[in-house]
């Protein structure tokens, strides 16, 4: 239940900022802010919430101080390649969807492996779905599976421990398109 | 199938079928085990270990090739970043428990150890990597590769030969499920038909005990209510009476012949004795007859307006000499003109009836019979006299108020002494109450005697008229001399005791037993009737009617007609009664014969006698 817990603690920001973006359409056409810090999220494809901050206008760029003024969603989960329960931190993918404005059913996560994983907007949605940052209060490092990991509630929702859904646990995500 | 047999075969199916189900089990199990173990994370781990070590050592290449600082500090960072993959995908393989056990992943997974461990002091920012390090870690790397492969191999082998488990497993579990579900479709049938075999053999049984149950129940009512006993009583008595009926009947028109004959006093006496016997038989016949008569509800009630007064009159005058036998002084107490609306014939039996009853059970009791006016009361906008007849004989007991008013029970008679009557009268009394609308109450108890209520709806004054009292009959009174009569009975007996009753009015009789032989005679002797006599049941199943139609066909003309018939059963009552001719029942004695003929030939020929007569009459019967 703690999932539930930080979603309604999270809820009152998610509209603030939800406004903060998305309520005017200047304001939704503005450039995001050009990264300043290392960027470790790339979005592209079908999406109209911003124009590209890029030099070669292709999509956009994200640094981490950009993903934590999104509201911020944690919850407890064991996975299998992690020891213990640990609390998990980061953005719903709902929640980035809406940011950036996506305007499709299916975006592509990929990695820094060359892994990647087509997912369902709907799946995201049905289940708090998070871009994980943090590992116990700890930004995840590219050895600790960083810097972002699609991280699922997996000791919430019993139905979610399946070998599927462990697939699509994406770990060292750099990049999201909309198809 | 026989039942035993279902049964066994019920039994073995559900049997086999929870033998499927544990081995069922069982497989699903080890196919599942097996897929477990298909190592799943291995597969994915290899593919992409194959391209993180490609992508390291590409980045290294790069590095050994770089012509300027800037290229290689570049080279550089991308090669320490795609180490740390590699590192995190190494740390990963750690976590796969199980596959580690698998010899060639437990040597990946000491090679990658001593190859981090013998190069992660080499990768950091500050380290310069020589040439020849550079090589030896690529050597390395490519051993790691290779064996990245072997595992990647024995895995697809290994995990052919799972594959090959899992789908034989399957494959029992199909051949299972198809026999377990025809199994369980057997039982189910089999079950079903047992059930309903069951299910019918218990409607059956509850239908048989419910028709016993009713049956019991009805006959337990029969018998407690008294029907049973009461029904083969009537059924008897009116069979017997029928039979009765006829020898007296005959009795009472030879008695009255005899009379002219005898002339010694001791004789005279004898024969009174035999009229008085005859009486009290005539009586009782007639106690049954009324019952009969109100059973089969063919007794019409004619109300009129009269004066009690003058009825109760006539009652004590005609109890007057058995009252003085029995001792018991009479007080009449009606104030006159005391008029009600009541059929006065009925009315007149019922209190006749009781005063009877306290003549014969209350000798030695002063008799007490007062009136009185009751005026509109709550529950009818109708006015009523009260009548009450009260002595102060023996009473009855309070237990015994509501057996008194059936049939044939009689208190204080266990002897059935038949000179005190059957035990009709109250009976008759209670349901000629009923039906003329007479509430009847009994007070009585064994202290004070017997007082019996009868709230009669009261009359007005100016619609009653007087009756004279009938007149008593006296042969030679008779105007019927000369009356050519046909008598049609079957009877040898009744034929020649109704012969010289009729002679002895100077009728002129024929007397025939049966239509035929009637019309024979009155063709060959060229003779009209002026009445026909039939008796109602007659031979071959012909009816007294039957006889009258067929006579006056042949005569053709409507010779007045009189039915005697000797069935008192309410079932032949009512079928005499609808012939629609005039009715006499057995035993008639010859003053009520005389009467009724005067009275058919009254109406017949002189109708217009008495105009307003006759149309009362027809309002009576409307």
């Amino acid at each position: 239940m703690s999932c539930l817990l930080h979603l309604r603690r999270f809820a009152a920001p998610l509209l603030a900022v939800a406004l903060l973006f998305c309520s005017s359409d200047s304001f939704a056409k503005e450039p995001l802010p050009v990264a300043t810090g290392e960027v470790i999220l790339t979005i592209s494809g079908n999406f109209d919430g911003f124009q590209s901050n890029r030099t070669d206008g292709a999509g956009i760029e994200i640094d981490h101080a950009l993903l934590e003024r999104l509201p911020e969603t944690e919850f407890k989960t064991e996975t299998p390649w992690t020891e213990g329960q640990p609390v998990w931190t980061g953005v719903r993918v709902s929640d980035l969807l809406e940011f950036v404005g996506a305007k499709t059913a299916r975006f592509k996560a990929s990695a820094l492996d060359g892994y990647s994983v087509v997912f369902e907007k709907v799946d995201v949605e049905k289940y708090p779905v998070i871009l994980a940052y943090k590992k116990n209060d700890k930004i995840l490092s590219v050895r600790e599976l960083g810097p972002l990991w699609i991280m699922f509630p997996f000791d919430d929702f019993p139905e979610l421990v399946t070998q599927t859904f462990a697939a699509m646990c994406v770990w060292q995500v750099n990049h999201i398109e909309f198809l | 199938m026989k039942k035993k047999s279902l049964i066994v075969f019920t039994a073995i199916a559900a049997l086999t079928s929870a033998l499927l189900m544990v081995f069922l089990t069982v497989q699903g199990n080890r196919a599942n085990a097996s897929l477990n173990e298909f190592g799943i994370g291995i597969f994915n781990f290899t593919n992409q270990g194959a391209t993180n070590l490609n992508n390291f050592s590409r980045a290294l290449e790069k590095y050994r090739v770089a012509k300027d600082q800037e290229e290689k500090a570049k080279a550089k960072k991308e090669y320490l970043f795609r180490y740390d993959i590699l590192y995190s995908a190494i740390v990963v393989l750690q976590q796969f428990k199980n596959e580690v056990e698998v010899p060639e992943v437990r040597e990946l997974n000491r090679i990658s150890k001593i190859f981090v461990r013998g190069i992660e002091a080499n990768m950091t920012p500050e380290y310069e990597l020589e040439d020849q390090k550079v090589a030896e870690i690529l050597e390395l790397a490519d051993q790691i590769f290779l064996q990245n492969y072997e595992v990647a191999n024995n895995h697809f082998l290994r995990h052919s030969y799972l594959r090959d488990d899992v789908s034989a497993r399957l494959k029992y579990l199909n051949t299972a499920f198809l026999l377990l579900g025809l199994l369980f479709l057997a039982s189910i049938i089999s079950f079903f038909h047992l059930f309903w075999r069951a299910r019918i053999r218990e409607s059956r049984s509850n239908q048989e005990l419910r028709t016993a149950h009713g049956q019991l129940t009805r006959v337990v009512e029969e018998l407690r209510s008294g029907n049973v006993e009461r029904k083969a009583q009537n059924q008897f008595i009116a069979a017997a009476s029928h039979d009765l009926r006829q020898p007296l009947h005959a009795l009472g028109l030879f008695l009255n012949s005899l009379e002219k004959n005898v002339h010694e006093p001791e004789g005279l006496r004898l024969l009174d004795k035999i009229r008085q016997s005859t009486a009290a038989l005539n009586g009782l016949f007639n106690g049954l007859l009324d019952l009969s008569k109100l059973d089969a509800e063919v007794v019409k009630v004619e109300k009129d307006h009269f004066d009690l007064s003058v009825l109760l009159s006539e009652i004590c005058e005609e109890f007057h000499e058995s009252s003085v036998e029995h001792n018991i002084t009479i007080d009449l107490e009606v104030v006159d003109q005391c008029i009600v609306f009541s059929d006065r014939m009925l009315l007149t039996r019922i209190i006749r009836n009781l005063v009877a009853n306290v003549v014969a059970h209350a000798p030695g009791s002063h008799l007490k019979i007062d009136s009185k006016f009751l005026g509109v009361g709550k529950e009818s906008d109708k006015e009523f006299i009260q009548l009450s007849i009260a002595d102060t004989g023996p009473g009855i007991p309070t237990v015994e108020h509501e057996a008194i008013f059936s049939e044939y029970y009689q208190l204080n008679n266990p002897e059935r002494d038949r000179n005190k009557g059957l035990g009709l009268g109250l009976s008759i009394v209670n349901k000629l109450a009923k039906l003329l609308n007479i509430k009847l109450t009994l007070n009585s108890d064994t202290s004070k005697g017997t007082e019996v209520l009868l709230r009669i709806e009261a009359g007005e004054a100016h619609s009653a008229h007087e009756v004279s009292n009938e007149l008593e009959f006296e042969p030679g009174d008779t105007g019927l001399g000369g009356l050519q009569v046909v008598v049609i009975d079957d009877e040898k007996d009744i034929r020649d005791g109704m012969e010289i009753t009729l002679r002895d009015v100077d009728c002129d009789v024929i007397v025939s037993e049966s239509a035929e032989a009637a019309r024979r005679l009155i063709v060959k002797l060229d003779w009209v009737p002026d009445l026909i006599i039939a008796d109602y049941r007659l031979r071959n199943g012909k009816t007294g009617g039957d006889a009258v139609v067929l006579l006056r066909e042949e005569l053709n003309r409507e010779v007045p007609a009189l039915i005697i018939t000797g069935d008192t059963s309410p079932e032949r009552v009512r079928e005499a009664t609808d012939s629609g001719m005039k009715l006499l029942h057995k035993p008639v004695v010859p003053a009520e014969l005389f009467r009724t003929i005067e009275d058919i030939l009254g109406e017949r020929y002189v109708p217009g006698d008495d105009a307003s007569n006759a149309i009362t009459a027809g309002d009576h019967q409307s």
